[in-house]
């Protein structure tokens, strides 16, 4: 499905990235996980075609295609959709022309006939249902005075309603509370299948009782300094990130670890 | 490039020209002596008056424009009209094709009792002064240099007078076309006279395809007791003309005046609105959009006087400058005496979308009256970055996206429009 090699990026000549190597195949769940300002954020963005970063070196790779040379709304179209930490307001623009139009782009793309009013009201219908999203979210301005939930589930109904072939989902379990974090959990199991991939962005584990990876990364300071099965989740847990963070500190370069 | 005096010499000119030995009515030769004697009284603004600091003089002094003399034999057709009128809207019609009224290319019939289409040439022969019930000094407006310009040079406009209690059907819409191939300096006057509770919609907009024009537009509104009305007005000239344009609004006891000043052509592009709140219980909603690409200026100026106590006013302006264009917004509010409980509002919000574009703000309250409520607020901001990348991350390409993020910005001014074909038309504006 995609394949990063040697990836690095800076922001205004800050470092971030610093040589991520990641394949993902078809049908696989990742988990990623670190500590705060270890770069998943910035992963997860540059994916979705961020312009803010700057790539200096590596390539990505989405089913065969140059990930990094496509503007952001190709790759959309292509099939990804990344699930933002802090989803965007946008007062003035309705959910539900947002969503309409972000579709027929992707259908466009795909030589497929735009969906009329009707046919889009009934296919947004069933994914509401299966979220408990209310119709006077979608009837409201795109995130617009949304609590944090309502923001996180409505990344979601976005992702089912756009059906990516990779999705990748940033912190979309922090700050819900368990019956919304079931919801959310649930939205993502539905999607799953062996033709879909999903990167799961997290700091905990918890999300991951519902959702389960088969791979686990942990990002630290730009790297995957650790790869392994769901069992690396309960370890984290156990032990939090500081054997990690002071193993990975210690094989530094020792430049490196004096600045 | 000339001056202001010189410009007004060649104003007197052409004055003495076409005017001096003509026939016209009693009351238009005394419109245009008084307009004339006034501005050699007052001088043409320059830079230096403090409310003319941004605008562009020598677009228009530094030009010899003519004053056209009939329509010059120009053709056009009905045909041609339609890409200016509202589609799909049932409209009352009246075309002026360079100042002069067309009624072959306008359509004015109606059914509705007491209500008759008028043109300021047609009342030639009644020998009535209309004006002096209506005209602008009557208000106790600001002198305004352009307004006695185009008193001077006043061929032509619409002077509608709606009855007590009729509600118009259909909006009107007085069109102001100018073409042809010559430099003209269009001078329109629009009297509207709105009875007592009734209900009117009307559109103006000036339009034009030829090259360098100087159209200098005023329309006086009144608006009866207890009336509703509705003012639009669409500035759509040509990308190389020069606009002018001031609109006088006079408001009734318990009327209800909303107004939308849509700016989109002309190089330059100056917009005066006034409204004069002159009983109680008045409501007054301003509002203004202005999108200006390549070098255009355009620079507004609005005044809300509340006079009495007891009225409300909303005003909110929203500009989108692209490229090297240049906005300016300079609104004053002013509370009399007299006018307790006063509810104003005033709002002022621009979107640059390049690093060139330019704005100039300034709020003006002068508040004369101690138990009132007046707020102002202007923001300045891009287009947000954020929202983008969000839209576009979706599938949404960028041409898309951004006419969204416009569109979503001008949306609570556009959407006040309720003639719903004028607001699919200002939408499509913005991509
Ligand atoms: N727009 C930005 N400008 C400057 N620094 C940034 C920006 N975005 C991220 N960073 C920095 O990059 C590092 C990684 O951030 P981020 O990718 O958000 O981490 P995470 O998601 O793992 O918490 C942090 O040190 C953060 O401060
Ligand atoms: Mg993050």
């Amino acid at each position: 499905m995609i394949e990063i090699k040697n990836l690095w990026a800076k922001i205004e000549d800050k470092g971030i990235l610093k040589g991520i190597n990641l394949t993902i195949n078809k049908g696989e769940v990742h988990a990623i996980m670190g500590p705060n300002g270890s770069g998943k954020s910035t992963l997860a963005q540059i994916l979705a075609g961020r312009e803010t970063y700057e790539v200096t070196e590596g390539s990505v790779t989405f089913k065969g295609k140059d990930l990094l040379d496509m503007d952001p709304e190709i790759r959309a179209r292509e099939g990804i959709f990344m699930a933002f930490q802090y989803p965007v307001e946008i007062p003035g623009v309705s959910c539900t022309y947002f969503l309409k139009s972000a579709l027929n782009g992707i259908r466009d793309h795909k030589g497929q006939p735009p969906l009329d009013a009707m046919e889009f009201l009934a296919m947004i219908r069933e994914k509401m249902d299966l979220l408990g999203i209310d119709q006077n979210l979608i009837n409201r301005a795109v995130n617009e005075g949304f609590s944090g939930g309502e923001k996180k589930r409505n990344e979601i109904f976005q992702m089912q309603v756009l059906n990516p072939d990779l999705a990748i989902l940033d912190e979309t379990d922090s700050g819900l509370d368990i019956d919304a974090l079931k919801v959310v959990a649930s939205g993502v199991t539905q999607f799953k299948n062996s033709e879909k991939s999903v990167i799961v962005v997290t700091h905990y584990q918890r999300l991951l009782d519902y959702i389960t990876p088969d791979f686990i990364h942990v990002l630290y300071n730009g790297r995957i300094v650790k790869s392994g099965g769901k069992e690396l989740a309960h370890e984290l847990e156990d032990q939090g990130y500081d054997r990690i963070k002071n193993e990975a500190d210690s094989a530094l370069p020792v430049e490196e670890s004096i600045a | 490039m000339k001056s202001d005096h010189e410009f007004l010499s060649h104003i007197q000119n052409e004055y003495d020209k076409l005017y001096k030995s003509n026939s016209a009515p009693e009351w238009l030769t005394k419109v245009r002596a008084r307009g004339i004697a006034s501005l050699h009284q007052s001088g043409l603004p320059t830079n230096l008056d403090e409310e003319w600091r941004f605008f562009n003089f020598p677009s228009i002094y530094g030009n010899e424009f003519s004053i056209p003399d009939g329509t010059l034999g120009v053709t056009v057709t009905k045909a041609e009209i339609e890409k200016y009128t509202l589609k799909n809207t049932d409209a009352y019609l009246l075309v002026f094709l360079n100042g002069r009224f067309r009624k072959d290319l306008s359509d004015v019939e109606t059914d509705e009792k007491n209500f008759k289409f008028c043109t300021l040439s047609s009342l030639s022969t009644a020998g009535r002064l209309p004006f002096d019930n209506l005209l602008v000094k009557h208000i106790g407006l600001e002198n305004n240099p352009f307004t006695e310009l185009n008193s001077a040079l006043l061929t032509d406009g619409a002077y509608l007078a709606i009855p007590d209690d009729m509600r118009l059907a259909k909006p009107v819409h007085i069109l102001h076309l100018t073409t042809g191939s010559e430099k003209l300096a269009v001078s329109p006057r629009n009297i509207i006279a709105i009875g007592e509770n009734c209900h009117a919609t009307i559109l103006e907009s000036y339009v034009g395809d030829c090259a360098d024009y100087f159209s200098n537009s005023v329309t006086e509104i009144v608006v009866g007791e207890s009336s509703i009305a509705n003012h639009y007005k669409l500035q759509k000239e040509s990308d190389s003309a020069v606009h002018v344009g001031t609109v006088y609004a006079y408001q009734h006891k318990g009327s209800q005046f909303t107004s939308c000043t849509i700016a989109v052509g002309s190089k330059v592009n100056r917009n005066n609105v006034h409204v004069f709140l002159s009983d109680e219980n008045i409501e007054c909603t301003l509002n203004g959009l202005y999108l200006g690409n390549g070098k255009q200026l355009i620079d507004n100026r609005t005044r809300i006087d509340h006079a009495k106590p007891n009225c409300r006013s909303w005003e909110v302006f929203k500009g989108i400058l692209d490229d090297n264009s240049s906005g300016v917004f300079n609104g004053k509010i002013y509370v009399h005496q007299d006018a307790q409980k006063t509810d104003a509002k005033q709002t002022n919000r621009v979107l640059l979308l390049s690093d060139d574009a330019k704005i100039n703000t300034k709020p003006e309250l002068e508040i004369f009256a101690d138990d009132v409520k007046c707020t102002h607020g202007a923001t300045v901001g891009q287009l947000d970055g954020e929202a983008m990348f969000y839209l576009r991350s979706r599938g949404i390409d960028y041409k898309s996206a951004y006419a969204i993020l416009t569109k979503a910005f001008a949306a609570d001014v556009i959407d006040t429009i309720s003639i719903k074909s004028l607001k699919e038309e200002v939408y499509a504006l913005l991509g």
